[in-house]
């Protein structure tokens, strides 16, 4: 009876999963196996994307992700409760939504890093893009509702940055106040439904800083 | 009668050694075009060239900077130019052969100059709509003449994005020149541009503006050397229409 239970457990552990496919574009994967609808995704994997496609996954927590095209992924640990979920973007950019719950008090239910960042999120809508430009990364950050905390894994300095507002964390500067980003006005915030889903802003040829170009 | 003649004869040799006129004329043409090259993240290096009428004179300038960007805030850098046709207050000169008094040929004069200068610079919303501000502290030697000038110049501009995308931009700048070691001005040149530059690319930044500048001329070294008594300031108001581009290489 006792092996019984214990070949249940592990047949359940196994098989149990953390997320599920709601859409997929072009190719998506973890590992060699190809993702489509309906796909079941568990955390501790990677999900990469080929260009112009894109993943959107929701998993059990409420959190809702959209990966772009060209992008990597790494699902680190899935919250239960006690402690918090982490994901992090290594390559490209995606999107995130977070659904506030109220398991734990005082805790970060959702961090997101990337190699120079960490955000805590409690309750919200917010992109993340990673861009390397020579020995230098860069990770955009942008929140459309709520509130996002980002760290410098550098510097250690850590600012919130709320709705409307975007930041850079840079391997190699110090974080940038908090601002309105105009640009990411182009992002498509959506994470629902199975049409215009797609994200045609690139990052790279919309991202400019008006204090650094000389105009005269 | 002979009252009266004598009066004009004595206005007339007044006026001869005094500039008479004054330059006013309205729509002179101005262009610009600008270069940018981007060294490193730091670094960058501009060139400037410019040509404008100044009613019936021309003048033109080519300026070389290097710049310092020390933070998104702070920007520092050098500047050398050449100016050609530009009318300085010693140009009111009397003609040893002649003995008549007029303005020397400006096209004539052809300067060198480098400059200092410090720019502060921030951007601010107001709601989601974007604006940078800036003040240029700029200190210029005319080292062909000589001339000390303070340049301080104040720009504000209005970034217009649509649907996320920078379409273009709307400034007005404001600059004054303060004379060092010369004129008996306080504010020898005063500039005031209205302008909008199309964002059309990253590379190209085609731009329109209209201009107005206000001049005054004071006493030149040879009418203190004749007229020692006496003084004068001319002054020069004119309008310009421009237009030019950006280049970001």
């Amino acid at each position: 009876m006792l092996r019984l239970i214990i070949i249940s457990l592990f047949t359940f552990t196994i098989l149990a999963s953390d997320g599920v496919v709601l859409f997929v574009k072009g190719g998506a994967s973890i590992g060699k196996v190809a993702l489509k609808k309906g796909s079941e995704v568990s955390f501790n994997s990677t999900i990469t994307t080929d260009k112009n496609s894109l993943i959107v996954i929701k998993f059990t927590d409420g959190t809702t992700i959209k990966v772009n095209g060209d992008s990597e992924v790494f699902l680190k640990s899935f919250s239960n409760g006690a402690s918090g979920t982490e994901i992090s973007v290594r390559k490209g950019s995606s999107f995130f939504n977070y659904i506030k719950r109220k398991i734990v008090k005082d805790s970060i239910p959702l961090r997101v890093t990337t190699r120079t960042a960490s955000m805590g999120v409690r309750g919200t809508t917010f992109f993340v893009a990673v861009n390397e430009i020579k020995n230098n990364t860069d990770t955009w950050m942008c929140v459309k509702e709520g509130i996002v905390s980002s760290t410098s894994l550098s510097t250690k300095q850590t600012k919130d940055v709320k709705a409307g507002e975007g930041i850079k964390i840079s391997s190699n500067d110090r974080l940038t106040a908090p601002r309105f980003l105009p640009w990411t006005k182009a992002l498509n915030w959506k994470l629902d439904g199975q049409e215009g889903l797609e994200n045609n802003l690139d990052i790279k040829e919309a991202y400019e800083d008006i204090l650094t170009i000389d105009y005269e | 009668m002979k009252i009266f003649l004598l009066l004009i004869t004595s206005s007339i040799a007044l006026a001869a050694h005094i500039p008479q006129g004054q330059e006013k004329r309205d729509g002179n043409p101005y262009f610009i075009s600008r270069f940018f090259k981007k060294i490193d993240n730091i670094h960058t290096i501009a060139t400037t060239v410019e040509y404008r009428k100044e009613d019936s004179r021309n003048e033109a300038t080519t300026i070389l900077s290097l710049r310092r960007n020390v933070s998104r805030f702070v920007q520092y850098g050098f500047e050398a130019d050449f100016n050609y046709g530009h009318r300085h207050d010693n140009d009111w000169q009397l003609s040893s052969e002649t003995g008549t008094w007029a303005w020397k040929k400006s096209s004539e004069n052809l300067d060198f100059g480098s400059s200092l200068f410090l720019k502060l610079r921030r951007d601010f919303t107001l709601g989601e709509k974007l604006f940078s501000a800036s003040l240029n502290v700029k200190t210029h030697n005319n080292w062909t003449k000589t001339l000390l000038t303070l340049k301080p110049e104040a720009t504000i501009t209005y970034h217009h994005f649509s649907s996320g995308e920078h379409k273009y931009n709307i400034y007005f700048k404001n600059s004054y020149y303060i004379p060092l070691n010369y004129s008996s001005e306080d504010i020898y040149l005063k500039w005031y541009y209205l302008g909008w530059i199309f964002n059309y690319s990253k590379q190209v930044k085609p731009f329109a503006f209209i201009a107005y500048k206000e001049q005054v001329w004071t006493k030149s070294k040879d009418f203190k050397l004749n007229h020692p008594e006496e003084n004068y300031s001319q002054e020069s108001k004119l309008t310009y229409l421009g237009i030019g581009f950006n280049y970001y290489f």
